[in-house]
């Protein structure tokens, strides 16, 4: 984070070939993050490209000519997974090529079969959408609980208890044993 | 409820192998992709200026008056030696051979000139009567 912190002040306050630069390693560095992100909420990989180009627009608007422009006060994972949730939920909705839904997982995720690993998607998809989303955040994107709490927006608490429910479904399932037995 | 509070709320990591499979969605960012998104950060920053140049006004306003107050300081003719005794430091005898040299030839001035040199170079503390 403090790197993306230096980036961001760059951004900030360098000149034309500075911030380009610096906006550059940022688009690098969290443009997978933000696909993946685009993927869980849109069909295909257009859309996705679409999402990811709608937020870094969004990230670039963050650095007027004049003025402060962005103060980091978390990850930019944080700021930058509403952005691309959002962006990817509204241009789902506008479209009428997909089917209206909030899941935070595409529903073409692989199908169960006899091993453990090819159900979890299953047990994922049969997971309350806040707390899929929240062990998403978590496990696969590797934020922190606080980034978390912030890119959601809801409080620290929530995270931990949202988190908490779904690792224990997660825990006990006949899936994951499955996967765990020897 | 009860739930760890901490940030290692764990799993198996095979359980978390499973769920990044389970999100392998393998993103295919293109190249024309990237450049758009460059090409659109390099126009917003275009017309940014090398830090120096974009100080705030009141840099150049302090900057013009620290000089104005330079200049002025340079212009300032050599204050003429007060040698009266409201002076704010004592006379000298080069105040008094100056005082000569400009009066020279005045009658008048002679007198005010030899009690002044008296007083600076007599022995007795400054201003003290003769």
């Amino acid at each position: 984070m403090n790197d993306d912190v230096h980036l961001v002040e760059i951004c900030n306050h360098g000149d034309a070939r500075d911030a380009a630069n610096a906006f550059e390693t940022l688009y690098k560095r969290h443009k997978d993050f933000v696909i993946r992100v685009a993927l869980r909420f849109v069909p295909d990989n257009d859309s996705a490209l679409d999402v990811l180009q709608e937020t870094f627009t969004y990230l670039l608007r963050k650095f007027p000519p004049i003025g402060p422009g962005l103060t980091l006060t978390a990850s930019l994972t944080s700021l930058l997974y509403p952005v691309a949730k959002n962006s990817a939920l509204t241009l789902r909705r506008k479209s009428d090529r997909f089917p209206h839904s909030d899941d935070v997982l595409p529903d073409d995720l692989p199908t169960a079969t006899n091993d453990g690993a090819s159900d979890i998607p299953v047990l994922l998809r049969g997971l309350p959408v806040e707390r899929r989303e929240v062990l998403v955040l978590r496990f696969i994107d590797d934020l922190s609980l606080q980034d978390i709490a912030t890119a959601l927006n809801i409080p620290l608490g929530t995270v931990k208890s949202r988190l908490h429910l779904a690792l224990k479904t997660l825990r006990e399932s006949p899936e994951a044993k499955k996967l765990l037995s020897p | 409820m009860t739930h760890n509070d901490d940030e290692t709320e764990e799993l198996p990591d095979a359980l978390i192998e499973a769920l990044k499979s389970a999100d392998e969605a393998v993103p295919l960012i293109t190249a024309r992709v990237d450049r758009e998104v460059l090409k659109m950060a390099r126009d917003q920053f275009a017309d940014r200026k090398p830090a120096w140049r974009r100080r705030p006004a009141w840099t150049a306003v302090a900057a013009t008056a620290l000089i104005a107050i330079f200049v002025v300081q340079l212009d300032e003719p050599t204050q003429q030696v007060n040698l009266s005794m409201q002076a704010a430091r004592p006379a000298d005898i080069t105040d008094v051979l100056k005082l000569a040299r400009e009066r020279a030839g005045d009658p008048a001035a002679q007198v005010e000139i030899d009690a002044l040199a008296m007083r600076v170079v007599s022995l007795s503390p400054a201003g003290a009567s003769q």
